[in-house]
């Protein structure tokens, strides 16, 4: 019932990997790229069966040579919750996904 | 009671028309301002409402307000924006558990899209999203609010 940091990377990456890949950076797919991206880890969450509410959180940046900087902070049970960032790159794009999980 | 409320909605694009209404049946302008608070409450959310957006945009101002971007400083920024949302959040002191999240890019004509999905109760759980801008950088924060 604890929040496996490990087996939730592999999960995202997972999901990160079949839906962008190797694709170069599309302003008409990245809407559904992102979208993808978070119901995967959501279903694949959801897939394990733990006492869990989940937020999943996905940015796909253009690179451009741009400065993008993402922070987060959490009033919650150190005990029961925790999250897992995972930061994913191919040529063209940054992928930077959060899973927050909160013990019921 | 229906009819009132369509008659006035069909006015309500007309000012004028709504004004003499309004001073001739003060029963009618209760139950329209009932309407409208309750289409404001759904447009913002279940549980999280206003105090939550407005803690967000104070918390930005303070943090970034008219600063241009600077590599350097971003890092100091964002957490100073996450910690004050955070301090201010949990100052209304209700019964959540808060996770906010802030997103600073530069204005250089990249290409940025941002999702989240949530598995939590439709009922209790709600989230606000606030894009914040000026001349040199964007600002993105989320705020989740998860009942205890």
């Amino acid at each position: 019932t604890a929040f496996v940091v490990e087996d939730i990377s592999n999960i995202i990456k997972e999901a990160v990997d079949t839906t962008i890949g190797s694709s170069p950076f599309q302003t008409a797919r990245v809407n559904a790229w992102t979208s993808a991206v978070v119901e995967t880890c959501l279903s694949q969450l959801a897939k394990l069966g733990k006492p869990f509410k989940y937020i999943v959180t996905c940015i796909v940046m253009q690179k451009n040579g741009a400065g993008l900087h993402a922070a987060s902070s959490c009033f919650w049970d150190n005990t029961t919750d925790g999250s897992c960032t995972l930061r994913w790159e191919n040529k063209t794009t940054y992928c930077i996904v959060s899973v927050f999980g909160l013990g019921l | 009671m229906y009819a009132s409320i369509f008659s006035l909605s069909r006015t309500w694009f007309h000012p004028r028309s709504v004004c003499v209404e309004f001073a001739c049946s003060p029963r009618v302008l209760s139950l329209v301002f009932f309407f409208l608070v309750n289409v404001f409450l759904l447009h913002c959310g279940p549980r999280v409402l206003c105090p939550h957006r407005v803690c967000v945009l104070q918390s930005v101002d303070a943090a970034i307000g008219g600063s241009t971007y600077q590599h350097s400083r971003v890092n100091q920024w964002s957490s100073s924006v996450v910690e004050n949302c955070l301090g201010q959040l949990t100052k209304l002191g209700k019964p959540f558990k808060y996770i906010v999240t802030c997103i600073i890019m530069q204005k250089n004509g990249a290409g940025l899209q941002t999702a989240t999905s949530c598995f939590w109760d439709n009922t209790t759980d709600g989230s606000c999203t606030v894009r914040w801008e000026n001349k040199s950088m964007y600002c993105i924060v989320s705020v989740f609010g998860l009942a205890i």
